[in-house]
């Protein structure tokens, strides 16, 4: 028996180790990162039109993607989705703010541009929902 | 790194990376290069393109390292739930 409880110290140790925690399924962030990638997808179809004509809901999703990057990194044992975040709405030089600043700069994207962009930003957010999907419900 | 006048050389760590990004870049690359060179994409366009499949690349990356741990902490549970059933059993 104690030889047991041995093994149940030692293990518990082991187990609260920071390095192997990971935050648990939170269907908030599932269903928000969703609705976020649908959005994204639907502005960034509407890029080989006038930029101008954009802006207000540019801003507003722009805003909308820093609060969920917010919510994220408020929630503990979840540095890996705040990583993947951060390579999405980091700073003004990650994908999403420098996709929107070559629109503002050039006021219409080209269709090829506009297709393949697309796909990438799609893949982007597919990572972070797969991601969500699998975590411990 | 360091460098020669003929050839460039990296540390393993870094020439692997390359290899990757390279390796599962390759087709769309290919095709990036043929929009560009149609004139379909302007060189900014192109630069975001290939920028965006780096980022990717480190996204997939961060991905699987999220599902290693949650096998992890599933093969963590696992075995604790064993353990209390021995305790259990044993009072």
């Amino acid at each position: 028996m104690k030889t047991l409880f041995k093994i149940t110290a030692v293990f518990l140790i082991l187990t609260s180790c920071q390095i192997t925690k990971i935050a648990a399924y939170d269907s908030y962030s599932h269903q928000k990162t969703v609705a976020l990638k649908i959005r994204t997808d639907q502005l960034i179809s509407k890029s080989q039109e006038s930029y101008t004509m954009h802006q207000n809901e540019t801003t507003a999703l722009l805003l909308e993607l820093q609060q969920q990057f917010a919510y994220e990194k408020s929630k503990p044992n979840n540095a890996v989705t705040i990583a993947m975040w951060s390579r999405i709405i980091g700073n003004e030089k990650t994908l999403l703010p420098q996709f929107f600043g070559l629109w503002k700069q050039k006021e219409k994207l080209s269709p090829a541009f506009t297709e393949e962009s697309t796909k990438q930003i799609n893949d982007a957010f597919d990572q972070i929902i797969s991601l969500e999907t699998n975590k411990e419900k | 790194m360091s460098f020669d006048e003929n050839h460039l050389t990296f540390p393993p760590k870094i020439e692997e990376e390359i290899n990757r990004y390279l390796k599962q870049s390759e087709e769309k690359l290919n095709k990036w290069h043929s929009l560009y060179i149609e004139g379909l994409l302007s060189l900014e366009e192109i630069e975001w393109l290939i920028i965006s499949q780096k980022d990717l690349i480190s996204l997939e990356s961060l991905k699987d390292a999220g599902l290693s741990q949650i096998k992890i902490n599933a093969i963590q549970n696992s075995i604790l739930k064993i353990i209390l059933k021995s305790i259990i059993i044993r009072i």
